[in-house]
């Protein structure tokens, strides 16, 4: 189907994937935004689409517990830049699986993913800078004898810059260097910057921007802020009205736009 | 995709790869059941998979247990990843992130109590790689780190059968002497710097140690010195460079004193890990010293 593209959606656990995709549907489902790419037809079963759309609208954080299953999503979608319209294929893999990858356990459907993307949509989590342990004041209690644990390093001990170095290693081991990857940083309501965020990552985490343009060649960075803001009570019906004008989420380049639907233009018109 | 295979996506049963669709052989080995990470540490069967057009450059890190070489592996690893860079080299790659990582892990469990030991294991794999490429000529450098667990050595002070196991030594491009400059001073003095001279004697006589290399004495735990000015302190330091230059048969041997865990401010290490970031000045003699192609001949043999 030369109508169709298949995008690979990945992150480690609570990276953003699901809150982008649910403000995605929410926002995109009926159209009349302007914006890049709107959803030309629904996707005969939305009902994950819709769980996700629903917390979003609700403001609550995506239950990790509920009986919310990720799958694999088909949208139907148009540009308007170039008159096109396509089907995109997104399975939304449980961002634990993509760190499984870490400590060698691969799911054969994302190595098949991998070799079948045609491009890949990367979530990582906005996180304070990476400090060693031993750079923190330690609490003056010291652990006796008998309760210390064994040495053995989980894949959570690693630093998450680092997990998501890594995961890009693995990824570039299986798939075409050259296909579109865009890197997006959720929770960028959190970073108080001026710069672009392409100088944002050179400068605040260089080896990340490094591996990234030494491995990939058709790269864009994009901040995300599917929430929009820290969820409070208090703020709920100002943040409401934000919602109903369609205000609430935004990608970030080198200025806000609430066409959250940038990213996957990009990586769809290469 | 149909129906099933959509299922398929929510099983999240581990399975291992099958696809040989990049025949990269670091991958095959950096995966293999034998490391529990994606990019661990390499023993010397796998160091010899890397690929890389440049020859890589040894760096041997030297010592006993207790030396706090992890320590100097994992401060040198934190700030290039933190800082991406160092001395005009830019840092765009390792096969051992996770072996890296496992460095940091085990220098946070001897600061928060969780372990008795932040030593390196004796099972631990010893290799760990740095890819560098220079900010202006977009040279590639490639800096294999060598980092034994110090009770290997310990073995190889009593044991022929472990000495000769390592194929690492001789072939250094550059050997750090790590010694523990808190311990120039009291009861542990006399059989420290015996134990090192009988480990040095050991591999001088088997002709392993790297005579070419670039050697550097590293005075570790510096910050632990009581006086630095104390007249015994200075002639037992003297004593260990004697032993080394002796040893090595060279005169002038660089010295650095440093604290391997303070990353604030810590001028002296900094301007270490520079020197072994750049390039050595000069060609190694004997080209046949190629230490990956060597062990693989080795190997093969």
């Amino acid at each position: 189907m030369g109508n169709t593209k298949k995008c690979l959606i990945v992150g480690l656990p609570s990276a953003g994937k699901s809150t982008y995709i649910g403000a995605f549907w929410a926002i995109e489902k009926d159209g009349g935004t302007n914006h890049k790419l709107t959803c030309k037809e629904y996707p005969s079963d939305t009902t994950y689409l819709d769980a996700l759309k629903k917390s979003w609208l609700e403001q609550t954080i995506v239950d990790r517990t509920l009986n919310i299953e990720p799958q694999e999503i088909r949208l139907k979608l148009h540009s308007e830049s170039t008159g096109n319209t396509l089907e995109l294929h997104i399975p939304d893999f449980k961002g634990e699986i993509f760190q499984r990858i870490l400590s060698n356990n691969i799911t054969e459907n994302v190595t098949h993913w991998c070799n079948e993307a045609d491009c890949i949509l990367y979530f990582i989590k906005y996180a304070n800078e990476d400090i060693l342990q031993d750079e923190i004041p330690q609490p003056t209690t010291t652990i006796e004898l008998g309760q210390r644990e064994p040495t053995a390093m989980q894949v959570t001990d690693i630093s998450e810059w680092t997990q998501n170095v890594m995961l890009l290693k693995y990824l570039h081991t299986q798939i075409d260097s050259n296909i579109p990857l865009a890197i997006c940083i959720s929770a960028w309501d959190k970073v108080n910057t001026e710069l672009s965020i392409e100088s944002w990552i050179k400068s605040k985490h260089p080896f990340l921007y490094n591996f990234i343009q030494q491995h990939f060649s058709n790269v864009r960075y994009y901040g995300i802020s599917a929430q929009g803001f820290e969820y409070k009570d208090d703020m709920f019906e100002k943040y409401q009205k934000l919602t109903e004008l369609k205000q609430r989420a935004y990608v970030y380049t080198d200025k806000i736009s609430h066409d959250i639907t940038e990213p996957f233009e990009f990586l769809i018109n290469q | 995709m149909d129906n099933q295979d959509t299922n398929d996506l929510l099983l999240d049963t581990p399975k291992e790869v099958k696809s040989d669709s990049k025949a990269n052989i670091i991958e095959k080995f950096v995966t293999s059941k034998e490391s529990p990470f994606y990019t661990d540490a390499l023993n010397e069967s796998n160091i010899n998979n890397i690929i890389t057009n440049e020859k890589p450059e040894l760096i041997v890190l030297f010592g006993l247990n207790d030396l706090g070489k992890t320590t100097f592996v994992g401060s040198l690893y934190h700030l290039l990843r933190v800082n991406g860079e160092m001395d005009n080299y830019n840092f765009i790659n390792s096969d051992t992130f996770a072996g890296f990582e496992r460095r940091i892990f085990l220098r946070k469990c001897s600061i928060d109590g969780r372990t008795n030991t932040n030593r390196t294991l004796r099972s631990e794999n010893p290799f760990l790689t740095l890819h560098m490429a220079h900010k202006t000529t977009l040279e590639k450098r490639l800096i294999v780190l060598s980092d034994r667990a110090g009770e290997r050595y310990r073995d190889y002070i009593s044991k022929d059968e472990e000495l000769l196991k390592d194929k690492t030594i001789k072939y250094a491009d550059r050997i750090l002497l790590f010694v523990n400059a808190e311990k120039l001073i009291g009861r542990s003095y006399s059989n420290m710097k015996d134990e090192l001279r009988t480990l040095l004697r050991r591999l001088k006589e088997k002709d392993m140690l790297p005579i070419l290399a670039a050697k550097y004495i590293i005075f570790n735990k510096y910050d632990k010195v009581v006086d630095v000015e104390n007249q015994q302190f200075k002639e037992h330091k003297q004593e260990i460079v004697d032993l080394f230059e002796e040893m090595f048969e060279e005169k002038g041997i660089s010295q650095h004193c440093i604290n391997s865990k303070n990353l604030s401010d810590n001028t002296e290490l900094e301007e270490l890990f520079s020197i072994l970031i750049q390039p050595l000045n000069k060609k190694r003699v004997d080209t046949s010293l190629d230490w990956v192609k060597t062990a693989i001949k080795k190997n093969k043999a």
